[in-house]
């Protein structure tokens, strides 16, 4: 009777419905439960708290009208919630979502996004309305139960991944069911910054699914308001290349520093917690490839970032190299690399290798002049200079240069493939190589750090 | 395969995502199989045929803006002559429609530009003087066609994709991008019955090709991250494309209705 048909409102409602009957697909459900959940819906929807949270999903329904009278309250449910029970159809039309005979025509107050009672825009024939079957418009009227309130909006996550629309569902259903419990609570908590929200599910269910599987799947978040004049949906997709690197990195291999990089991501409030706080990195996902080089700078190169006057609370600004040595990881470097920036193993290779020449140069030489103004460049000039003079240094010494010609010119040089790559990000990957050797080999990073008052590359600062 | 290339640019354009209709109108990064299909109608100036129609495309934007757009939100009037007063005239006519303006939202994307194939190729002569005004998006998104051509499209064992819309069957071979539901045909024989399918959007470029000897000697870390196809698999690639690690540009051929 229920099926998944790829649309988030539909399938998050059929994901809901089945966490509810406690069932593992929507296939598996019988006419017991959806009665069931049709009538936990009647006897839910109509008072606090999810009434008031209602009010921004189905406006106008009969959920949150007090002034509709019984009878026509009890004709709204039929035809709405109840609708699977009936016979009745409109003539040679299909429902939208699944294909079956469509029952009626929906508007705004039975489904959000669409246009209020009467308007033809948007539909075929100027037949106002779309049409649709019961069992769809169940779903829809469910999807609440699987959704979770933020920044006054509804938030549900839906995917390709079935598995996880389901999973994303429940936990928001469990978290539902222990508000409806509450006897005291009349008002829907709120769980502010939708992007942490959204990461942390993904992580979630990343821990006791994704990381078992095969290949990741594209996650979309859809944040949405169907209230009045203030009708609003915003989209955020999380690319399967970016869950991929997420349950990668959250994985046995990495889960030590990964975990200890988010946790230090966190809004620096006495309530770190998502729904209460937002944590920096998680958001910064979002602008991922676009602003990998300064991912890569704040986050696994431990720099200081200037936060804005807007974020007092903004933990970046307190990261710092030298306190931070062991959050240093080359390997995990490279696999961002690799799976969020699509680059070549080649050109990665070559990055390592230049970072484990660097560090032996200058544990061998204790050149830490070399470090420094390596550290410190910041024109393209300065660095080639640079390494021709110590390459040119080395070979007087009779021994080969520090950096020859084409591996100077794939690394620093070579965006084909990817022309967001500079060469101040290709530094700064050297530079990560470099102060894991030079950690593990108990050099003392902080001698050969710069003073605090210069901000490397001044790439983190936001403009 | 001989098919028309077309390459085309414009200022704006948006693509609306059918479900939803009020307060905000999000546009896809691409356009839907269903535009594309109305799109070449627009061209030949018919309703044609879907079957045995096929296209692909690359398609690129400079940025995603909004816009506040006044929609006339319009219903049914009464049938009968407007009695009430508004601003003081009486209209004596009978009302068969009565709107109100409305804004909403757009998003839009800037700048599109697009190198649409499309078979069968007896259809250039469409695209060389298409009959109805050259649109992508909305009306007001107008598109100009800078070069149409026939091209003879080549089978490789390799190929890179990117920018384009694949089938998403592909996701698990590409392991990139997002996918959507996206309308995939509109019946015009059937009262504007829609058809919806999924499609992955990829936008950076993944090449395709089969496993090599090397790759396997290689570290699972150290490899590259596409799982390319175990079993030989042939692209359709644009012999005029750049090269780039031996592959030309793959286009993906869809089709509406099969
Ligand atoms: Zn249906």
């Amino acid at each position: 009777m229920l099926k998944f048909t790829r649309h988030p409102f539909v399938d998050v409602g059929a994901a809901a419905i089945t966490a509810f009957a406690g069932k593992s697909r929507p296939e598996d459900l019988s006419r017991q439960d959806l009665d069931e959940v049709a009538d936990f819906i009647e006897r839910h929807y109509t008072r606090d708290p999810l009434k008031s949270f209602l009010t921004a999903i189905f406006p106008n329904s009969g959920y949150v009208q007090p002034a509709m009278k019984p009878e026509k309250f009890a004709a709204f449910l039929n035809r709405y919630l109840y609708g699977y029970r009936n016979e009745e159809s409109v003539s040679g039309l299909r429902c939208v979502y699944c294909g079956r005979e469509a029952s009626v025509r929906v508007f705004r107050q039975h489904v959000p996004m669409l246009t209020g009672e009467g308007i033809l825009n948007f539909f075929p024939r100027s037949a106002p309305g779309l049409p649709v079957c019961g069992f769809c418009l169940l779903c829809i009227q469910a999807f609440p139960l699987g959704a979770t309130k933020s920044s006054g909006r509804t938030l549900i996550i839906h995917s390709d991944d079935e598995q996880v629309t389901l999973r994303a569902a429940k936990n928001f259903f469990q978290d539902n069911l222990k508000y409806l419990n509450m006897r005291d609570i009349t008002k829907y908590p709120d769980q502010k910054y939708p992007r942490t929200v959204f990461v942390d599910q993904v992580l979630r269910i990343s821990e006791d699914y994704l990381q078992g599987q095969e290949h990741s799947p594209s996650i979309t978040l859809y944040h949405l308001t169907n209230y009045g004049t203030t009708a609003d949906v915003g989209i955020l997709y999380l690319p399967s290349q970016i869950v991929e690197f997420l349950s990668i990195a959250s994985s046995a291999k990495f889960g030590r520093i990964w975990g200890e990089i988010v946790r230090r991501a966190w809004q620096k409030v006495d309530d770190a917690r998502p729904g209460v706080a937002r944590n920096f990195l998680y958001e910064d996902l979002f602008e991922l490839p676009e602003r990998a080089a300064r991912f890569v700078q704040i986050y696994f190169l431990r720099q200081g970032f200037r936060a804005s006057a807007r974020f007092k609370d903004d933990p970046r600004s307190g990261y710092a190299l030298e306190r931070e040595l062991n959050l240093v990881s080359w390997d995990l470097t490279a696999m961002f690399l690799r799976e969020v920036m699509e680059m070549e193993a080649e050109r990665i290779k070559a990055i390592r290798d230049l970072g484990d020449r660097f560090s032996s140069y200058i544990s061998k030489t204790n050149d830490r002049r070399f470090f420094r103004d390596f550290y410190r460049i910041d024109k393209y000039g300065q660095l080639r200079g640079l390494l021709i003079k110590a390459s040119n240094a080395e070979v007087r010494s009779g021994r080969s240069p520090l950096i020859g010609f084409d591996e100077f010119i794939t690394i620093f040089e070579e965006g084909e493939e990817l022309p967001r790559i500079d060469w101040r990000l290709a530094r700064d990957l050297v530079l990560i190589r470099m102060i894991e050797r030079l950690h593990q080999e108990g050099k003392m990073i902080e001698e050969l750090t710069p003073e605090e008052e210069e901000v490397p590359g001044g790439e983190a600062a936001e403009g | 395969m001989q098919v028309v290339r077309v390459e085309m640019e414009g200022l704006t354009t948006s693509f609306r995502y059918p479900h939803f209709m009020w307060g905000r109108h999000p546009t896809f990064e691409m356009p839907p199989p269903a535009t594309i299909y109305g799109h070449i109608c627009s061209a030949v100036g018919e309703w044609m045929d879907p079957i045995g129609l096929r296209f692909g495309y690359t398609f690129t934007h400079e940025g995603k803006g909004e816009d506040l757009e006044h929609v006339h939100a319009i219903s049914p009037g009464t049938g009968g002559p407007l009695r009430q007063r508004k601003r003081g005239v009486v209209f004596a006519e009978p009302v068969n429609i009565q709107g109100n303006v409305n804004p909403l939202t757009r998003e839009f994307l800037f700048r599109p530009r697009m190198t649409l194939y499309v078979s069968p190729a007896d259809l250039a002569e469409y695209f060389r003087s298409p009959r109805y005004p050259t649109v992508l998006g909305r009306s007001q998104d107008l598109m100009s066609y800078r070069r149409v051509e026939v091209v003879d499209l080549e089978r490789a064992p390799r190929a890179y994709y990117e920018h384009t819309l694949l089938p998403w069957e592909m996701q698990v071979r590409v392991r990139r991008g997002v996918t959507v539901l996206m309308p995939r045909y509109v019946d015009y024989s059937r009262g504007r019955e829609p058809a919806f399918e999924r499609y992955v959007i990829l936008q950076n470029r993944v090449v395709l090709r089969p496993v090599e000897e090397r790759q396997e000697d290689l570290d699972e870390e150290e490899r590259p991250v596409i799982r390319y196809e175990d079993e030989a698999m042939l692209h359709w690639v644009d012999p005029d494309s750049p090269e780039y690690k031996g592959a030309k540009r793959g286009v993906w051929l869809h089709g509406f209705t099969e």
